[in-house]
């Protein structure tokens, strides 16, 4: 009986992972796994033994990792700092959360436009007398950079404040009292009690880092420092029409992901990883 | 950990507040104010607790008893008034400098740092040495008689064994004064008492000068040398425990002292500090408490076990039984009188609903206090 109502209960989400992850994955895998020629793993060695399309792997970690831990930089201090609520919160948090609802597209022309040689940023530049010529911002490694952190910020952000203000403050006043002042306490309490928020706050920013494809292509150079993996496989696949080859690189790209995530984790499940404290 | 100088019974008896031998570290608050916004937390409070001494903040929920901790503590910035520590004040010194222990309601130890750890906690960030570190605070844990749970996380041990935890946290740093807010009210009734003996333990055996926050009385009485009752930010009464046990300040005082029976009555007359009232058709006599006038408004108050009752129809007061509830040691009875006025009283011998009574009043345990003040709730 409970058994019978077990399978019944989960069955749209079974069914639902079946039509909508397990079937499209399955058949990735095997797409990659039959190449035009060649043996079923010759995807992957002629990208792996390809140095132009290697380098996009290394691309790919130099935007991800460098975003993800900005992302995570910017937000710990700032959730602590709002933990018990500020004035103006609400506005705050409101505005902070406007890049998401914008899309990367919408962010990357914004930035072509203000960052351009004839936009703002550059007039005032050049008024100023700070630079003669327009200085090169777009179509850059940071531009990219920049656009991913706009992004991907406010989820490390709400990820993280939900996190902190759920630390019962009475810890922090008992270590006070015992002697430890903010600096110590929030290294020695809050910053261990965060960890498990920061690790899934790293790992939130660098998945959505390490997929990035219009800002890469619409602000940075995508045929050289950002050519990053989504670019690689979507020229497989879209430019060359060799799916068998676009489905290998999305592969590797996830194997890559899933890699980074584990170890990630498995660094946290070092530290602590328990309750945050509060009544018991 | 422990001072042999100070171990022993070194308790003063109570009231008497000589100070001990040595460096007088005496508490000291002098209008202590704190405003929230427009709430008046603490109105000018003015303490003093003496080298030693075990002090007990009682009120109800929202008199400002954790609010004055707090401020002792550090915790919270005063909006007016001074605190003086062993002379010198410190009310504008962060709490991490002060060098006090405090121990909180629901035990705040850190989830994340085993039994062992959260006691090193507060040597640790003092830098004093390893070596000595976990010697402290194995015999801190041993104090507390948890020496064997030392490796165990908060999660792992049951609310006794972490306040215990949090006592050893508190002690380890040997406090020059110990805080405790409410720490027992988080713990079922068997273990409070069984934690209260402990914490009377620890005082007797090291002395500490204490500063101990409730709202339950019996807790105050039991472990203080002295209990301050506070309402709405101010002190209703400081005095030793059995002088506010046996003789409270004011109504408010006698209705949180177990003085359940108050009545509204009228001062008839009066003869030195004994009194005569009148409520309803019941004529009483009793002890003035402060100052009062014949035809003076007036609340009479006696504790229930004061109030004597037996089975019969011959005697002064009648009344009858509405509700008895079994205590163990004596029957409560919730008495209706034949005027309709209601008292709770007991009786050794059992009682059931309906039963006719007589009921006895001790004068000399009936208080009689000004009525105009505010009344008791």
């Amino acid at each position: 009986m409970t058994l019978r109502r077990g399978v019944v209960l989960s069955a749209p989400a079974v069914l639902f992972l079946l039509v909508a992850f397990v079937y499209p994955f399955g058949y990735g895998v095997v797409l990659s796994l039959t190449p035009r020629s060649g043996g079923p793993l010759a995807n992957f060695s002629a990208f792996l033994g390809d140095e132009f399309q290697r380098a996009s792997i290394g691309n790919t970690f130099a935007l991800a990792v460098p975003a993800a831990l900005i992302c995570v930089g910017l937000a710990v201090p700032l959730a602590y700092r709002m933990r018990r609520g500020i004035r103006g919160e609400r506005t705050l948090t409101a505005l902070l959360v406007v890049p998401v609802t914008l899309g990367p597209v919408f962010i990357a022309d914004a930035m072509l436009f203000y960052f351009g040689p004839v936009g703002w940023f550059n007039r005032v530049l050049q008024a100023t007398g700070v630079s003669s010529e327009p200085v090169r911002l777009i179509h850059t490694y940071a531009a990219v950079l920049l656009a991913i952190v706009l992004t991907a910020f406010p989820f490390a952000f709400l990820l993280l404040l939900g996190y902190v203000s759920g630390i019962d403050p009475v810890l922090e006043r008992a270590a006070h009292v015992l002697g430890a002042g903010p600096w110590m306490t929030f290294q020695r309490v809050l910053l261990p009690l965060m960890a498990p928020g920061i690790a899934t706050c790293f790992a939130l920013t660098f998945v959505i880092a390490f997929g990035v494809f219009p800002s890469a292509v619409l602000l940075g150079e995508p045929g050289g420092s950002t050519r990053v993996l989504a670019i690689a496989a979507y020229q497989a696949a879209y430019e060359k029409f060799d799916f068998s080859a676009g489905s290998a690189i999305a592969l590797v790209m996830g194997f890559l992901q899933l890699g980074t995530i584990g170890l990630v984790f498995g660094a946290r499940a070092r530290l602590y990883s328990g309750a945050r404290g509060g009544k018991g | 950990m422990i001072p042999p100088s100070t171990a022993g019974a070194r308790r003063p008896p109570a009231g008497s507040h000589e100070p001990a031998g040595g460096p007088a570290e005496r508490l000291e608050l002098r209008g202590v104010t704190k405003r929230f916004g427009g709430l008046l937390a603490l109105d000018h409070l003015d303490l003093a607790v003496e080298p030693g001494e075990f002090l007990t903040l009682l009120g109800p929920s929202g008199c400002g008893k954790s609010t004055a901790l707090n401020c002792i503590a550090g915790l919270m910035s005063l909006s007016d008034g001074e605190i003086h520590f062993g002379g010198r004040r410190v009310d504008r010194t962060p709490p991490e400098r002060r060098g006090f222990g405090m121990v909180f309601q629901n035990y705040a130890l850190f989830p994340h740092l085993t039994a062992r750890r959260n006691v090193a906690f507060g040597l640790e960030v003092r830098g004093v040495p390893r070596e000595e570190v976990s010697r402290r605070t194995r015999e801190a844990l041993a104090v507390v008689r948890l020496a064997a749970h030392g490796d165990k996380h908060p999660a792992q041990l049951s609310g006794g064994q972490q306040q215990r935890v949090a006592i050893a946290r508190a002690l380890v740093v040997e406090p020059r004064l110990l805080l405790m807010d409410e720490p027992l009210s988080n713990l079922d009734t068997k273990l409070r008492g069984e934690l209260r003996t402990e914490i009377k333990r620890l005082h007797q055996r090291l002395g500490l000068t204490s500063v101990y926050v409730t709202h339950d009385q019996s807790e105050a009485l039991s472990l203080s040398d002295r209990v301050v009752v506070l309402r709405d930010g101010r002190v209703q009464q400081i005095g030793a425990a059995d002088e506010v046990y046996g003789m409270p300040a004011t109504a408010f005082v006698a209705d949180f002292m177990g003085y359940r029976n108050l009545l509204d009555a009228e001062v008839t007359s009066l003869d030195g500090r004994s009194a005569v009232v009148r409520s309803g058709d019941l004529e009483l006599r009793g002890t003035l408490m402060g100052s009062l006038a014949p035809g003076a408004r007036a609340i009479a108050a006696i504790r229930p076990h004061d109030v004597l009752c037996r089975r019969g129809a011959a005697g002064g007061l009648r009344g009858r039984v509405e509700v008895v509830e079994y205590e163990g040691k004596a029957f409560a009875a919730d008495v209706v009188l034949a005027s309709g006025l209601r008292l709770y009283a007991e009786s050794v011998d059992p009682l059931a609903p309906g039963d006719e009574v007589v009921i006895e009043i001790d004068p000399r345990r009936l208080l009689v206090y000004a009525g105009d003040g505010a009344p008791p709730s």
